[in-house]
Order: C-alpha cells, then sequence, then structure tokens
C-alpha cells in the first residue's frame, strides 16, 4: 500500500508540474507577431526616419523578417527584431526610411496640404509568408528642401521620461503664424503630451535670463495652444520647443506616437517657410507592464 | 544466455556515451537499443519486468529512428527545451527509458530474490537512486519554460549528473548479472 502511494505521489508531482508550467507558458504567449498601435506623423523625403515597432514571442516559430509600405519602391528597411528582450518576449522594431528624392520649391501647393495616410503595410515572414496588417495610423508627408532658410536649428536633446526639445535661432526677422500636426488632440484633449514654446516676448526669453537647469530648460516657455499667434521675432532671437509626454494609462504607454509638428513662419516679401520638429514617443515597458499587455492581448484574441 | 547480459550491457553503454564525430553519433543510440532489446528478448521469459524493458527498449528503437526522420534537431541532440513542442517531443523517450532501466533493475531484482548474491539488493538501491534522480528531472523539466533558462540549466545538470551515475551504476548492475549467470 505504501509503495503504491509512493508512485501516485511521484506520477502527481510530475503532472502537476508539466500541466502548471506549460498552461503557465501558454497564458503569457502572444502566439503570433503584433504590432503595436501606431500614430506617425514623417515625411517621404530621404534620411528621414521612422519605426515601427512590433511584440515577437521569444520561441516563435515564424519571425517577422521585414516589412514593406506600398508606394514607395526606393524604401529602406532596416530590422531590428531583438531591440528589447522580455522574459517571453521580443520588443522589436522597423527602421523605415521612405527614401523618396526631396522636391524642391516648386512642389505642388495642393501636395503639401495633405499628407498620404498609410494604415496598413506587408510584414514579411521567416517562413516566406506575407500579410496586410494594420498598424495604426501613418501621415506621410511629402519631403521638400529649402535652401535659404530663415530658421537655423541649433540643438536637439531627449530624454528617458519622453521628454525633449529643439532649439533654433532665428536669422532673418519673421513671424510665427502656426503650429499644426496631426496629433494635436493628443495634446489638447488627452493631456498626454505637453508642448510648450519658449518665444521672445511672449515669455522671458532664455537668451534675456539666467539658464535654468537642465529639466526646467526642457519645460521652458507656455503651451503652444496659449501662445498668441502670429508671433513676431527678430534676427537673433532664440526660440526653443519642449515635449513631456505622460501617457494617462497603460493602453496609451504602449502605442507609438511620432508628431512632425509643423511650425509655420511668414517672411515679410519672402512667403511662408514652414519648419518640422519631430516629436517622438516609443514605448518602453518593464517585464511585468508587458506580461499585462500579452494577457490582455490574449483576452482581445 | 550470458551473451544477452552482455548484449544489454553494451546496448546501454551506447545509449550512455554521445560520442560525436562532427555531429555524427558514432555510438548512435539506435543500435544500443537494438542490442538492449535483443538481449532482453533472451530474458524476457524469466519474468515480466524483463518483458517490460524488452516492450520499451523496441518502442524506444522505432522512436529513436522516426525522430531521427521527423525531429532530426532531438536525434542530433541540439533541441532547445524552452518550447513546449521539443518539451513534448522528449517526454516519451525520457518516460520509456525510465520503463526500461526500471524494467531491468527489477528484473534482476527479483530474479536473484533469494539468492545468496546480493544483486536483489544492490539492484533495489541502484533502481531508487535512478528513479529518484528521473523523477526530479521530470519534475524540472518543464521549469525550463517559465524560469530563467541559464539557472535551470545549471540545475538540470546537476540532475543529470546524479542519473548519469545511477545508470552507471546500473551497467556495473548488469555486468555482475552477467557474470553470475548460471547457465
Amino acid at each position: 500500500m505504501s509503495k503504491k502511494w509512493y508512485y501516485v505521489l511521484a506520477i502527481l508531482l510530475v503532472a502537476c508540474s508539466w500541466i502548471g508550467n506549460v498552461w503557465y507558458y501558454e497564458a503569457n504567449q502572444l502566439g503570433s507577431t503584433v504590432f503595436l498601435a501606431h500614430h506617425v506623423e514623417t515625411s517621404d523625403r530621404e534620411g528621414h526616419v521612422f519605426d515601427l515597432y512590433y511584440i515577437e514571442d521569444k520561441r516563435a516559430d515564424k519571425t517577422l523578417s521585414t516589412i514593406r509600405i506600398e508606394g514607395y519602391p526606393e524604401q529602406i528597411v532596416t530590422p531590428y527584431p531583438k531591440y528589447a528582450e522580455y522574459q517571453r518576449q521580443y520588443l522589436g522594431k522597423m527602421m523605415v526610411n521612405l527614401n523618396n528624392p526631396a522636391r524642391g520649391q516648386g512642389v505642388a501647393e495642393e501636395l503639401l496640404k495633405e499628407p498620404v495616410l498609410v494604415r496598413e503595410i506587408t510584414a514579411l515572414y521567416s517562413d516566406g509568408t506575407s500579410e496586410q496588417v494594420d498598424v495604426g495610423e501613418i501621415y506621410i508627408w511629402p519631403g521638400t528642401y529649402n535652401e535659404v532658410k530663415p530658421v537655423e536649428w541649433t540643438s536637439v536633446g531627449s530624454s528617458s521620461d519622453h521628454s525633449g526639445y529643439n532649439s533654433a535661432v532665428i536669422k532673418r526677422p519673421l513671424q510665427l503664424t502656426a503650429f499644426s500636426s496631426k496629433f494635436l488632440d493628443i495634446a489638447e484633449e488627452e493631456g498626454a503630451l505637453q508642448i510648450y514654446a519658449d518665444i521672445p516676448g511672449q515669455v522671458l526669453g532664455i537668451s534675456y535670463r539666467p539658464l535654468p537647469s537642465e529639466l526646467q530648460m526642457e519645460q521652458s516657455g507656455m503651451p503652444i495652444q496659449e501662445i498668441q499667434l502670429p508671433a513676431k521675432m527678430n534676427q537673433g532671437d532664440s526660440f526653443r520647443i519642449s515635449h513631456q509626454f505622460n501617457m494617462p494609462s497603460r493602453e496609451k504607454s504602449m502605442q507609438v506616437y511620432q508628431l512632425m509638428l509643423r511650425t509655420t513662419f511668414t517672411e515679410e516679401g519672402q512667403g511662408t517657410w514652414q519648419e518640422d520638429t519631430i516629436i517622438p514617443y516609443h514605448p518602453s515597458p518593464t517585464d511585468k507592464e508587458m506580461t499585462a499587455y500579452v494577457r490582455e492581448r490574449r483576452k482581445g484574441l | 544466455m550470458r551473451r544477452a547480459w552482455y548484449r544489454i550491457l553494451w546496448g546501454l553503454l551506447f545509449v550512455l556515451i554521445d560520442l560525436k564525430v562532427e555531429m555524427v553519433d558514432m555510438l548512435p543510440d539506435m543500435l544500443g537499443y537494438l542490442l538492449i532489446a535483443s538481449g532482453l528478448w533472451r530474458l524476457q521469459r524469466l519474468n515480466g519486468y524483463f518483458r517490460l524493458g524488452h516492450l520499451s527498449a523496441w518502442l524506444l528503437l522505432v522512436w529513436s529512428a522516426a525522430s531521427l526522420f521527423w525531429f532530426p534537431e532531438v536525434a542530433m541532440g541540439s533541441v532547445h527545451m524552452q518550447s513546449v513542442k521539443n518539451l513534448f517531443i522528449l517526454l516519451p523517450a525520457v518516460l520509456l527509458h525510465t520503463a526500461l532501466i526500471y524494467g531491468i533493475c527489477r528484473g534482476i531484482q527479483a530474479h536473484y530474490t533469494g539468492t545468496e548474491s546480493e544483486l536483489d539488493r544492490k539492484a533495489r538501491f541502484r533502481l531508487h537512486l535512478f528513479m529518484a534522480g528521473q523523477l526530479l528531472l521530470l519534475i524540472l523539466y518543464p521549469f525550463m519554460l517559465n524560469l530563467d533558462s541559464g539557472d535551470m540549466m545549471s540545475v538540470i545538470f546537476i540532475c543529470s549528473l546524479l542519473v548519469m551515475v545511477a545508470e552507471i551504476t546500473v551497467l556495473f548492475l548488469v555486468r555482475s548479472a552477467g557474470g553470475e549467470w548460471n547457465e
């Protein structure tokens, strides 16, 4: 009787270990490649890049090899399949350079008014299969270049807390007339993003006061919604745009944002100029957050 | 009949040792299981434990041949344990191998019970040693899926070492059984 008890106990222990471990393992697997939701504005000009993020199980049989965006034959895609490693998954990214030749000042006016919207891309996998996948919304503006720009960008910085800044110097007198982006609603409605502009005359410009600390510098100026436009700017003035993302929920924090904040200047007798400032946010979840995301995705499937 | 014991001995040796030259196993497991099966075929009339071992040896032979075609990475010994599929591919082989050693040891124990030799006692102790190591391995294998693979590998390595030592003692047991066999 006692010997049989040992055998039953041994079989039970082995069975529990196998069933428990396999169940826990399966509960934490995505099962397929999952692209994060993207809200990206970019330019198709050569040299301009944006990243598409995806998550894959470490032990996936089929992995993403590359992606393709239709309509851009010269595109260059650089894969980073193990951009960040987690216990059971990899966060990968595809760096995309659409690589269209830049258009000069003769670019058609209507082309500059509305960007191309891409929602689906072609994903190509290691087993030779491919599929169309929804990646969110990618607005692609036509790339242009100006040879005699009235604004010169002098420095750029970013921090791991999802903040950053771009500084510029005004080379010729002009007026700042507008800030625009397809995703300004996340700043206005949801409060997930604060964008500040430091413009002489609106607030005490940075050239007129002692330099603040790095943290204060990041958020100097006024929220762009409160700036009175048009704002006059003189030659030699400093101009700074800074931002800070504060995602209100885990769902939001696992989405990818890249705003191309378009600042429009008017120069007397020269027409208008547009300067683009890239404001990026990419998720950097902890292991715990990644596990929670995977489980939520599985529930949603 | 003594030759049957030595076939089992050589068979176990082939299975235990992986002598690879340019990824080719010079002592293939398939040949080992064939030798064990042919040895146990002669012994199976002695008791039911040898019959169990005999059946296990044949099934392991089939599994080794099948895995060579269907799962060559398993046959080459380069399988990664951190996937459910790979774990389940290896599970039948581990269970059958356990049944094989159980059959041999319990067969010897049953056959030599009541004789002057101490083979029954030795067989019992070595079987317990092997079963303890194998049980630990069976419990720990699936943790490879969820725990840090580096830490788990060292734990699995220690358990595998214990099982290997136990199997070497079984080899000596089979040799002694062959030596004491009275035609």
